[in-house]
């Protein structure tokens, strides 16, 4: 059983992942294959992906286990439909194969499926202290 | 780091070719690991341990391999992506786009082929 990754260990790895300096992660967005990934500290070491499910991998320096990046596979075409916010670290990220105006139309074309969605998460944004003054 | 484009040959002998610049721009930034190795993308992509299709697609399959790696990733998979396409002539041709260490295969890919 991954160490990292059991139940016992899980938030013990979201602290330490929260505790990285997120001026110093540096964000890259490659357009075909599909991957974004965070390198904690613009850490170029050689690293292994540790399977966290639907695309996500937690990248680990193998002899310490100390976590240097996280990677997305599948960005456009499977997490950002699901979690349509994660869109804005496209916009810290150095791209790779795709122009800012090409981005645009993708982040339109994605955010317009999860229509439902926004107009949701718009009403639930509606601050509280409105209704409550009354 | 690899300038030109390489040519392979996969586990059902179709040519398929890394762009120097895939290798140079993305993965020897991003995936250090298997920068320098290109012995180890041609056994990945010549005999995997297994061939999975990647999640949502049947064009693009993700190739695997143990024992490939260098120390201290001896025991975790190389991980080789390639996008295949048709070209006008009717042959299938693949294009790396992506290669990484990985500790385990993804069980939510589907299988497509096992030696």
């Amino acid at each position: 059983m991954d160490p990292l990754t059991t139940r016992d260990r899980w938030l013990e790895t979201i602290a330490t992942l929260r505790a990285q300096d997120s001026e110093k992660a540096v964000i890259s967005y490659d357009y075909d294959s599909d991957e974004l990934m965070i390198r904690f500290g613009g850490s170029n070491r050689p690293g292994v992906g540790r399977l966290l499910g639907d695309g996500w991998l937690l990248r680990l320096d193998r002899e310490t286990d100390e976590p240097i990046g996280l990677q997305v596979e599948g960005f456009l075409a499977r997490t950002a439909p699901l979690h349509p916010h994660l869109l804005s670290l496209l916009d810290l990220a150095d791209l790779r194969g795709i122009t800012v105006e090409a981005l645009a139309i993708e982040r339109r074309r994605i955010v317009a499926a999860g229509r439902d969605r926004v107009i949701k998460e718009t009403i639930e944004a509606i601050p509280a202290r409105a209704f409550a003054a009354d | 780091v690899v300038v030109r484009d390489q040519r392979f040959v996969d586990y059902e002998g179709r040519p398929v070719i890394l762009r120097g610049e895939v290798w140079q721009d993305h993965n020897c930034p991003l995936h250090p690991e298997v920068c320098n190795n290109l012995e180890a993308m041609d056994l990945t992509i010549a005999s995997p341990h297994r061939a999975n299709f990647a999640v949502g697609s049947m064009t693009r399959e993700v190739l695997y391999r143990r024992n490939v790696l260098a120390p201290p990733l001896r025991r975790d998979y190389l991980k080789v992506v390639v996008q295949y396409r048709e070209t006008s002539g009717g042959e299938t041709v693949g294009y790396v786009v992506s290669a990484y260490a990985v500790e385990a295969i993804d069980p939510q890919e589907a299988p497509k082929w096992t030696p």
